[in-house]
């Protein structure tokens, strides 16, 4: 699947840059639709399975670790990434903590007065997004349902939140959104600290 | 009001309707309303939606005059921070699964 989504979101910039504005605009706005539409019947599957709240209740408050990880994670990718491309480390964990939340990461950066970090922040969520959409189905079939919740992020809550209840079993799917919301709060509280 | 703040309500707003249409579908799921071949057919739409998403979301980045401008200059360094913080949620992330998380499971 994950093949099929590369080449779908190819498929998709492709006409964004080349259509008309006021049809690609038209199908851009429609995305929020689609989402809603994809969380409903997600919701369904989450519905059908009875034992999905009896599995989660074994695992406890052991289910914050999956938020955890991935905002700690992240936070030493960005220290690793702010290394590479030479940038301050203080910089470079504001725009790790963005957490593929771009449109609030990018703005952040920005009214703080950094319009470039802002831009790279804004960018580089936008890419955390689609390198999710690609590589979480990768992810559940060769590594584990959870660690295909990782590169999510912020995004497990509403956008990828489909992949991942496609690619799993409503568990994860359960998981994925409490570790979704998790880091969507998160955010805004990380970001600041970093300014 | 700064724009970020207004950001924030307006996501708030945002997230209800996630919170909102995620729990009329569990509703229907839950009780029984939807069941056998309605369930069948939700799956195969599923992935319908999916790719009308992923597509749809690829058009809104295509269009975006904001992220298709800036990728000469600063693609490269935002593409540095995207990979590595993606791995480093998966390691991590990863790691935990197999110290805790699957181990909580066997139990």
């Amino acid at each position: 699947m994950s093949i099929l989504i590369f080449v779908v979101l190819l498929l998709g910039i492709g006409a964004g840059m080349f259509l008309p504005e006021h049809i690609s605009a038209m199908i851009g706005d429609y995305s929020s639709v689609m989402l809603l539409i994809l969380l409903f019947s997600v919701g369904i599957d989450m519905g059908l399975n009875k034992g999905v709240f009896a599995q989660i209740k074994q695992l406890g408050v052991r289910i914050l670790l999956i938020p955890i990880g991935v905002i700690l994670g992240s936070l030493a990718g960005g220290a690793l990434a702010s290394m590479l491309v030479q940038l301050p480390i203080k910089e470079g964990f504001a725009i790790s903590s963005g957490l593929g939340w771009y449109s609030l990461s990018g703005i952040l950066l920005t009214e703080a007065g950094n319009p470039v970090g802002g831009t790279i922040s804004f960018l580089s969520n936008v890419f955390r997004e689609m390198i999710s959409f690609v590589s979480i189905p990768f992810l559940a079939k060769h590594l584990n349902g959870y660690t295909a919740i990782a590169p999510a992020g912020a995004t497990a809550m509403d956008t990828t939140l489909g992949v991942i209840s496609k690619n799993t079993d409503s568990k994860f799917a359960v998981l994925a959104f409490v570790s979704g919301v998790i880091c969507t709060l998160v955010v805004p509280v990380l970001v600041p600290i970093f300014l | 009001m700064p724009s970020y703040l207004y950001n924030v309500t307006e996501s708030e707003e945002y997230m209800g309707s996630i919170f909102a249409v995620l729990l009329i579908g569990f509703a229907l799921g839950f009780f029984g309303i939807i069941k056998g071949r309605g369930v069948k057919i939700n799956g195969k739409l599923q992935t319908v939606w999916l790719m009308l998403l992923i597509f749809s979301m690829g058009v809104s980045i295509g269009q975006d005059k904001e992220v298709i401008g800036n990728l000469p200059i600063l693609g490269g360094k935002a593409l540095v921070f995207a990979v590595a913080t993606v791995l480093g949620s998966i390691v991590l992330v990863y790691v935990l699964s197999k110290l805790v998380l699957e181990k909580k499971e066997e139990k």
